[in-house]
């Protein structure tokens, strides 16, 4: 089903020692150690989430034909517009046939799940040829300058994947769900029709104005989810933890996954990290872990691997990649 | 666990010392009670007693006897 995948980061770079700098009780070193992060791609000002999404878009046409794509996803939480639909501008940026179907969905850290699942269920049903899934975010124009935490976390970049029925890894066992209880904990509130206010925060903007992220509750909600997730999985793909060859979760950040890796026994050898050198870029965390297996070899053919995501909404998802 | 256990735990877990909390201790003046504190919290909750508080119950807690109210069921005596 997926035949490439490639990422694209913006080329600012957010080292921890400019968080120390600015945040002193807050030292580089301590960042690293709480986080497993040491640095984040941070989106310039006229650069948008389309943006990223097109590079990384291009880098796969650089090496795979955009003849013949009919339908292309994109997932994202900060569109270039409320309307149109992001992905009707990036069909025509990319130069895709005007065959060619194209939707926003808006989801984070499940998103990827979620496209492959919709990408997957089109190219079964012969709705779809070849499907273009892109994922790209721009959470850093959200964020308060001075939102030490939340700056911390989150990265901005875009990923490109290709889906087409004569590839021959599968996806499958898709275990989907949702707890909209969970909309306060990680919202951004401006910008929509509920409440006035910019769609991105500026300089003059109020702390709490702001990306608003309740750490502690998102943890908490995670502790329930994935566990369930996992066992639904393999359950749903009547396979054993043994017959799994590698785990890739969302990669939201060191402290949540180890935690996570150890309640649900997953040997570390199995347990892939990914996101030092980037943070966590939402939607594109899953994508950008796979084609680093891939480009390193750790990714061979046969192998079984767990996908899951799960955040903003509350929202999770997962499924099983064969590769 | 008991109650003492936890709290000691507690306090390991935020790099207190146990004997200076007392559970009418305000969580707000330990300056170790910020998000990366409060998630370090919910995993020693999770992994020391299986327990997941309910849905913004830990946000609710103002004091350290709070948290021990919270946890209650799962600790012996």
């Amino acid at each position: 089903m997926i035949t490439a995948i490639t990422s694209y980061f913006p080329d600012t770079v957010l080292s921890n020692q400019e968080l120390a700098d600015q945040f002193p009780d807050w030292p580089a070193e301590k960042i690293f150690e709480k986080t497993g992060i040491s640095q984040r791609f941070i989106a310039s000002a006229d650069e948008c989430a389309s943006d990223l999404a097109e590079k990384a878009a291009q880098k796969l046409f650089s090496r795979e034909s955009r003849e013949e794509i009919d339908w292309l996803l994109f997932c994202t939480q900060t569109p270039d517009y409320i309307l149109p639909t992001t992905a009707c501008t990036l069909q025509h940026r990319l130069g895709l046939s005007s065959d060619c179907a194209a939707l926003d969905f808006n989801l984070g850290c499940s998103g990827y799940i979620y496209g492959l699942s919709l990408a997957s269920a089109l190219i079964e049903s012969g709705q779809a040829k070849r499907v273009l899934l892109l994922t790209a975010d721009t959470y850093s124009k959200l964020i308060h300058h001075e939102d030490k935490g939340t700056r911390t976390i989150f990265g901005d970049a875009g990923t490109a994947t290709l889906l087409e029925q004569k590839a021959a890894c599968k996806v499958h066992s898709f275990v989907l769900g949702t707890d909209g209880r969970g909309e306060e904990e990680l919202i951004y509130r401006n910008g929509g029709s509920r409440e006035s206010g910019s769609p991105v925060v500026s300089s003059e903007s109020a702390l709490s104005d702001g990306l608003y992220m309740n750490g502690p509750e998102i943890f908490n909600f995670t502790l329930k989810a994935v566990p369930t997730l996992v066992r639904q999985l393999l359950q749903k793909s009547k396979l054993e933890l043994k017959d799994i060859d590698l785990v890739v979760f969302h990669q939201a950040n060191g402290f949540m996954l180890e935690h996570l890796r150890r309640k649900l026994k997953i040997p570390a050898d199995k347990f892939v990290l990914h996101f030092a050198h980037c943070g966590n870029t939402v939607s594109s965390t899953i994508p950008i872990v796979i084609e680093e297996l891939i480009q390193s070899g750790r990714l061979r053919p046969g192998m079984k691997v767990i996908l899951a995501g799960f955040g903003v909404g509350f929202s999770w998802g997962g499924c099983i990649l064969e590769w | 666990m008991t109650k003492k256990e936890f709290i000691q735990r507690f306090a390991d877990e935020l790099g207190l010392n146990a004997e200076n909390l007392e559970e009418s201790t305000p969580l707000d003046s330990l300056s170790v009670w910020d998000s990366m504190g409060q998630i370090a919290t919910v995993g020693m909750i999770d992994e020391a007693l299986q327990f997941e508080p309910p849905q913004g119950a830990l946000g609710n807690c103002s004091t350290l006897g709070d948290i021990v109210a919270l946890v209650s069921d799962q600790l012996e005596g």
